[in-house]
């Protein structure tokens, strides 16, 4: 398990298949950095299992992450590491981000608001 | 046609190469050629014979022996057979007005079993151009096409028929002498010689035409092929006014209907006017809210794959702006340490002595403060620009927020505005009048929509009919001009037949009267011949020759009938010898005669005739083949002013071989009388 590629499971990629339709939003990258985001944002400890990236859909770093803020996720999720207990070496930050990826998609999924599009940007710029 | 030479090679009993000159002088046609019996006289008629007809030849030592072993035998006894024999023939012949040179060597030799032969024909230089007619040999070329095509080509220039008229020996006179033989031999000379077989051949020929001519059964077939696409022309144009009377009806229907679609839309315009406007208003409003909403989405859409996610991150990115504040002071602190060591060091030894006590504490609490700060619970190893880079994520994340709420809000009056035009538009009351010209109107387009599409189909049946009467009319034309084709060929056909027929009678007219012309003159010819040979003045007054069955009739000078048993052998020699004459006189002397041992029967009388009157005038070229006997010194003197060329043929009876001395018998010396 490394940063450089970041992959999914095979729930998730259904269930971000259904939200591609949903949203309107064509990207893989552009729903799984809100997806991190929405789970990072919580402060309860995820329940930690074994996630299962069996799907066909993998990504590396920079095309998760774009150009522009890759330092500032980088950074976010090493600050989460260390929260959550863990020290930030590479191999604890890329299973951090892989825990909240999935948590996130699952907060994405889950609420109803956040399935349209209008709904998804309300919910940080209302 | 001339002999000029015939050269004998290993031929018969002829040893090695022997050659006579044949060629006559002015007023001096024969040449003699005199031999005792066994000298090779006949073989010498025969070598001339077989150079020009090889297979065909009737040669009187072939017998009924095959062509081959008669060539075996002919083959001198003493020569090598392997090297075989040959015979050379040189003539000249006038064709179509020019005298050519030929060269005609026939060689043979025995190759194993079987016997080889060969043909090989030289011709003058000039052949097929105009050849001067000069005495001497010109120069000649080996001719592959006329050697190989030989048979062909003699039969122009001599046909074997005519050949046999003019070479002839002893034996055929005898026969000839046989009044039944006579007649068919009349027959054949005067077909072939006299040129009415070319006539028969032509009639024929004009026949073989006539049967070739078909006359075609085909007119009245193409008369109903006409006939037919007549009808099928007329039943076209039938259908295609049937076709266009339907179109205008159906155009008339359809200019009605789109009348009444006209009334119909007035009505509904004058009684539901306003709100069928309105309708229309609402409807495009309704349209353009929601092409705007879904501009607006897009637009959404594209903003959430910018950096408004790490909006939700306020509190996290706080703590990460906290931790790169802290690192980045440490990172100052592990800077400056070692410096304020030096530097503290330095300014202790400026300071007065009671101060520096109170300096060192307060610096060396300086230094632990800022040590402290340097060592770090937890370090990220942020960048060293994370700072700037937050700072600069704050701006992007106002800017995009601003847009965001401005989309939103875009998008939230989009979606009012849809929603109430799509209330207003279902509010929009349809009175039960206005509904019924709504229907109405719509029956009525209904109607048009079908009246157009049933005119589209009616112009294209037309377009079809029209089609369909110009190809049959295309046929009709084709079958007309067909129809008048065959009715011209068969026109010319029957002009064909009916001008063959004509030629064809007018040419068996020819035929007989050119038969009967040619009799006639034969007879007088012959009569003439045989009064001026025979002694008995007048024991023959007239000579008839039958046109049907070419009989001879002799009259006496009574008008009785001879019959030829009366004649003795002698006179029916005479006969025969003045038919010859007669057929050569009425051919007109073209070609030579060779005559063989021609006395035997004749008493002396006959004789001096036959040398006195005949041999000198029987033709432009004469060659005379005699025993001792038949031209003695006595015939000789009387002949000698006739004679071109004198050989005399000797035999060694040791060696059984014939040579040719020039001069005749008692002249030539006495080496011939062995």
């Amino acid at each position: 398990m490394s940063l450089e590629h970041v992959r999914l499971s095979q729930p998730a990629k259904d269930r971000l298949i259904r939200l591609k339709r949903t949203t309107g939003i064509g990207q893989w990258n552009v729903l799984c950095r809100w997806a991190l985001i929405l789970s990072l944002k919580d402060p309860s400890t995820p329940l930690i299992r074994d996630i299962v990236t069996d799907s066909n859909v993998v990504m590396d770093w920079k095309t998760f992450a774009g150009t522009t803020h890759g330092d500032i996720y980088l950074a976010l999720l090493k600050q989460r590491c260390v929260e959550d207990g863990e020290a930030p070496t590479e191999e604890n930050v890329a299973k951090t981000l892989t825990v909240h990826l999935h948590r996130g998609i699952g907060y994405l999924g889950g609420q109803k608001q956040l399935t349209t599009i209008e709904g998804l940007i309300g919910s940080v710029a209302a | 046609m001339l002999l000029r030479k015939i050269t004998l090679s290993e031929f018969g009993a002829y040893r090695g190469e022997q050659s006579l000159d044949l060629t006559p002088k002015k007023n001096k046609p024969i040449i003699l050629i005199g031999g005792l019996n066994g000298c090779g006289k006949t073989t010498l008629l025969d070598a001339i014979q077989l150079a020009l007809y090889g297979r065909r030849a009737r040669c009187s030592g072939r017998g009924n022996k095959t062509y081959e072993s008669y060539l075996h035998e002919s083959i001198n006894r003493q020569a090598d057979p392997t090297r075989g024999a040959s015979v050379t023939l040189d003539f000249t012949i006038a064709v179509e007005g020019r005298e050519h040179y030929y060269s005609v060597i026939r060689s043979w030799r025995l190759s194993g079993k079987s016997v080889k032969e060969f043909l090989n024909v030289f011709v003058d230089e000039q052949y097929g151009e105009l050849a001067k007619s000069t005495r001497k040999r010109p120069e000649l070329k080996f001719s592959k096409v006329l050697s190989e095509g030989w048979a062909d080509h003699v039969e122009d220039l001599l046909p074997l028929e005519v050949a046999s008229l003019s070479f002839f020996d002893g034996e055929k006179i005898e026969s000839l002498a046989d009044p039944d033989r006579a007649a068919s031999f009349i027959k054949s000379a005067i077909r072939s010689l006299l040129g009415i077989s070319t006539v028969e051949q032509l009639r024929t020929d004009l026949q073989a035409l006539q049967r070739r001519q078909t006359i075609s059964n085909e007119e009245q077939h193409l008369l109903d092929g006409v006939r037919e696409q007549e009808q099928e022309s007329k039943r076209a144009e039938q259908e295609r006014k049937r076709a266009q009377q339907e179109l205008d009806r159906l155009t008339e229907a359809h200019d009605e209907a789109k009348e009444k679609l006209e009334d119909a839309e007035r009505a509904y315009k004058d009684e539901g006017g306003a709100l069928f406007e309105q309708r229309v208003t609402l409807e495009s409003a309704r349209n353009a809210a929601a092409t705007r909403l879904a501009d607006t989405r897009v637009a959404l859409i594209a903003s959430a794959g910018g950096s408004l996610p790490l909006l939700m991150a306020d509190a996290q990115l706080k703590a990460v702006s906290e931790q790169a504040r802290r690192e980045r002071v440490a990172a100052q602190a592990r800077e400056v340490l070692d410096v304020l060591v030096e530097r503290d060091t330095w300014l202790l030894d400026r300071l007065p002595e009671q101060a520096r006590e109170g300096a060192l504490k307060a610096m060396e609490a300086d230094r632990a403060e800022r040590a402290a700060a340097a060592d770090l619970d937890v370090d990220l190893h942020l960048p060293a620009n994370m700072l700037s880079q937050l700072e600069a994520l704050t701006q992007t994340l106002d800017a995009e927020r601003n847009q965001a709420h401005k989309l939103l809000a875009e998008a939230e009056a989009a979606t009012e505005e849809l929603a109430q035009l799509d209330r207003q538009l279902a509010g929009v009351p349809e009175k039960d009048e206005v509904h019924e010209l709504l229907e109405d109107r719509a029956e009525h387009m209904r109607t048009v929509a079908v009246a157009a599409d049933a005119v589209d189909r009616a112009l294209q049946r037309v377009e079809e009919a029209k089609r369909h009467e110009s190809n049959v009319n295309t046929a009709l034309d084709r079958a007309h001009k067909d129809y008048i084709r065959t009715k011209v060929k068969e026109e010319e056909v029957n002009r064909i037949n009916r001008f063959s027929e004509k030629a064809r009678e007018t040419l068996g007219h020819f035929s007989t009267a050119l038969l009967q012309r040619h009799i006639s003159r034969l007879e007088v010819a012959m009569l003439q011949s045989l009064q001026s040979l025979m002694r008995k003045q007048g024991l023959v007054k007239d000579i008839r020759i039958d046109t049907d069955n070419f009989t001879l009739t002799l009259s006496d000078t009574e008008g009785e009938e001879i019959n030829p048993g009366r004649l003795s052998a002698g006179e029916r020699q005479l006969l025969a010898v003045s038919l010859l004459w007669g057929l050569m006189k009425v051919a007109g002397n073209r070609l030579p005669s060779v005559i063989d041992t021609p006395l035997g029967r004749l008493d002396s009388r006959h004789r001096e005739h036959l040398v006195d009157r005949y041999f000198p005038h029987a033709s432009g070229q004469v060659l005379l083949l005699s025993t001792d006997e038949e031209i003695d010194e006595h015939l000789l003197g009387r002949l000698n002013k006739a004679v071109a060329q004198t050989y005399t043929l000797t035999h060694d009876d040791i060696e059984l071989t014939t040579k040719v001395v020039k001069g005749y018998l008692w002249n030539a010396g006495a080496s011939n009388v062995a």
